[in-house]
């Protein structure tokens, strides 16, 4: 974000308003040694037509004057935005240092949130920054167009009044390409002063599958995503106990936005025997879903973060509501907020009770009221419950819950990672689902990561928009050369022309052949090379 | 014709020259100069996702164009008085005219110095147009 800041030219440009400045200046301190002339020889007191010259030429002056200090004052307010951006950019560069080597270390950020340390420092440099830039930007001065007027021209001699003499001014485009939001952040704050956030499209999906327990559905949010597909243990948690036990074939879409990067999570109470679990809170559940946005609360600008993806903001508690987004689901299919991906989800195999309009389906909106659950017939005659979901119920132990991310995380216990489902993370790390009684299996972001998920080792994956730099111990050799360049020599190159996935040799695989272009002749001509010629015999 | 009107042309005579050449010595070149630099328009913030620092690069922006668009009207106005007082002195020098008329003479003048200019930017611009680029010349009307 503030990579390219302390350009030279902007800080040429400082010394060129001031130029600019001095000047005006010396134009106008010389139209006054003019005047002074002038009016010597020529005094508008006595000569009507002399002071009529004279005004404009006053005019003129003062004009002059006040340009010469708006340029100054500009000049200076420009020096303040520079200064501060560069002064940003001093701050964060160890930041980004730090960030580096944190991000290839041997603890992932869920577990120490070392990088979001590091994030909150950088989003507080930013955030002074533009404070800084602000008040240094009330010094760029716009004045009023200046026009020069002739008033009372009469027939002779024949001439007209004037307006704009000249051409326009210098005509710049502004140029704005922010770097790309991440995950649960907008871009730019319109206003520039109040960063109020306002959450987004719903993003990611996660589909929960089991058997006993519980799934939980929830990605936290993230600018565009893929839908993730997690397949972990079914059951419930809920309120009033919605947990009918059995092997609950659940499936969570999970999804929602907030630029606070705050995000519901989906825990989806099971049914009992073949029924589909639904997913609450941000998730969007696939086969009973309630998609949640959550709206981050204003407060200082919205930087979109300046390193990695904010932490999430949950309340404590296990509930997994998000304030607005829970729903309930309706046997008409997707209505309210948090809209799945078209063709989003997947199948449940085993699920009989997914959505009555079929496939996945973005439900939610509505807050469900804190009653019973909502139950609504699935279109394999059994039972999807949704609903609101509170406390768990005391059969299951909440060191059993993961925590949700969001507005429903858990208090006290360690989170997700961004963006993280429950099915994915078991499934990358080849270990038991958390708080299931039966192993899933799952992936996030099928089609494309989403932006919010975690990497197979557990981190958070590096923003598209960072550079490009090595991370990790080594990237200190590799920047100085030496064994770092050595290893890599020692290494098999690698052709970066290759597609992924093949081998050096390996001949490329096709979908179909192309038609030939040199083909052999079809008239059987034979070739005579003659008779030898060296070595010939008699 | 008395000796207070030649006093008169006299001096707008020396006041026209003057300005001329302060112009040319002073805010054209100055002006020149720092195109070379302003021309490249808003330098900082070009990555920002800050609605401030937008907010600031829009100000600065149209701070930049206003503050330029009325330096070129300065250079210009500064040339016309210049040319009208060439032309007012002349007319002293030939007629004898009431206070009213010379009044009117002057405003006449100064707008048809203001047309004149005008003009000269208009030949200036097409033969920038033509073979030159604007950043290397001076920021003054053809003469």
């Amino acid at each position: 974000m503030v990579m390219d800041e302390d350009d030279t030219l902007a800080r040429a440009q400082v010394g060129a308003w001031r130029q600019l400045a001095g000047s005006v200046r010396s134009e106008r301190d010389a139209l006054v040694a003019a005047r002074t002339d002038l009016v010597a020889v020529w005094p508008p007191e006595e000569n009507a037509s002399a002071a009529a010259f004279v005004a404009q030429l006053d005019n003129l002056i003062t004009q002059l004057e006040t340009a010469s200090a708006d340029a100054e004052t500009t000049a200076s307010g420009l020096d303040g935005i520079v200064t501060a951006l560069a002064g940003a950019k001093t701050q964060i560069r160890p930041l980004w240092e730090q960030y580096k080597d944190k991000s290839s270390d041997l603890v992932p950020n869920w577990f120490d949130r070392a990088e979001n340390e590091i994030d909150e420092q950088a989003r507080q440099f930013m955030i002074n920054a533009e404070r800084a830039v602000q008040d240094a930007a009330t010094l760029l001065k716009v004045p009023p167009p200046f026009e020069f007027t002739i008033e009372d021209v009469r027939e002779w001699p024949p001439a007209k009044g004037s307006a704009r003499l000249g051409p326009a001014g210098i005509d710049v485009p502004v140029p704005h390409e922010p770097v790309p939001p991440l995950p649960g952040a907008e871009a730019t704050v319109p206003d520039g002063s109040t960063g109020a956030a306002v959450g987004g499209a719903a993003a990611g999906a996660a589909v929960g599958l089991g058997a006993g327990g519980f799934s939980v559905g929830g990605a936290e949010a993230g600018a565009g995503a893929g839908p993730g597909v997690g397949v972990g243990p079914g059951g419930g948690v809920g309120d009033r106990a919605e947990t009918v036990g059995g092997a609950g074939a659940g499936s969570g879409a999970g999804g929602s936005a907030g630029s606070g990067g705050d995000a519901g999570a989906g825990v989806g109470p099971g049914l009992g025997g073949a029924g589909a679990s639904a997913g609450l809170g941000g998730g969007a559940g696939a086969g009973a879903g309630i998609a949640g946005v959550s709206t981050a609360p204003a407060g200082g600008p919205d930087l979109a973060g300046v390193i990695t993806p904010p932490a999430p903001s949950g309340a404590g508690g296990v509930s997994p509501l998000a304030p607005s987004g829970a729903g309930v689901i309706s046997p008409s299919g997707p209505s309210g907020a948090g809209v799945l991906p078209a063709g989003g989800g997947a199948p449940l195999p085993g699920a009989a009770g997914t959505l009555p309009s079929g496939g996945a389906a973005a439900v939610g909106g509505t807050p469900p009221p804190a009653g019973p659950a909502t139950v609504v017939p699935g279109s394999g005659g059994l039972p999807i419950v949704g609903g609101s979901l509170g406390r768990p119920p005391a059969s299951i132990p909440p060191a059993s819950i993961p925590p949700a991310s969001g507005a429903g995380r858990a208090a006290g216990r360690t989170p997700l990672p961004s963006g993280a489902v429950i099915g994915e993370r078991t499934a990358a790390a080849g270990g038991r689902p958390i708080g299931g009684a039966a192993p899933g299996t799952g992936f996030a972001g099928s089609r494309g990561a989403a932006p919010g998920a975690v990497r197979a080792d557990g981190r958070v994956p590096r923003p598209s928009w960072l550079p490009n730099d090595p991370v990790g111990p080594e990237r200190h050799q590799v920047m100085s050369g030496g064994m770092a360049q050595a290893h890599s020599a020692s290494r098999r190159p690698v052709k970066t022309d290759e597609p992924a996935g093949y081998e050096a040799g390996e001949s490329w695989r096709v979908a179909e052949g192309v038609a030939p272009v040199i083909a052999p002749g079809e008239n059987g001509d034979t070739h005579d090379p003659g008779p030898t010629l060296i070595g010939r015999r008699g | 014709m008395g000796d207070g009107i030649r006093v008169e042309s006299d001096g707008l005579t020396a006041f026209s020259g003057q300005v001329h050449d302060d112009t040319a010595r002073t805010i054209e070149p100055g002006y020149s100069d720092a195109r070379v630099y302003l021309d490249s328009g808003v330098r900082f913030g070009r990555n920002n996702a800050g609605g401030g620092v937008q907010a600031a690069k829009q100000r600065y922006a149209e701070s930049l164009r206003a503050s330029s668009a009325n330096i070129v009207e300065y250079m210009y106005a500064a040339r016309v008085l210049a040319d009208a007082a060439t032309s007012v002195a002349a007319m002293f020098d030939r007629t004898d005219l009431t206070a009213e008329q010379r009044v009117d003479y002057v405003n006449g003048a100064l707008a048809a110095a203001a047309v004149e200019v005008q003009q000269q930017f208009d030949a200036a611009a097409h033969a920038e147009a033509m073979d030159g680029h604007p950043s290397t010349r001076r920021g003054g009307p053809a003469r």
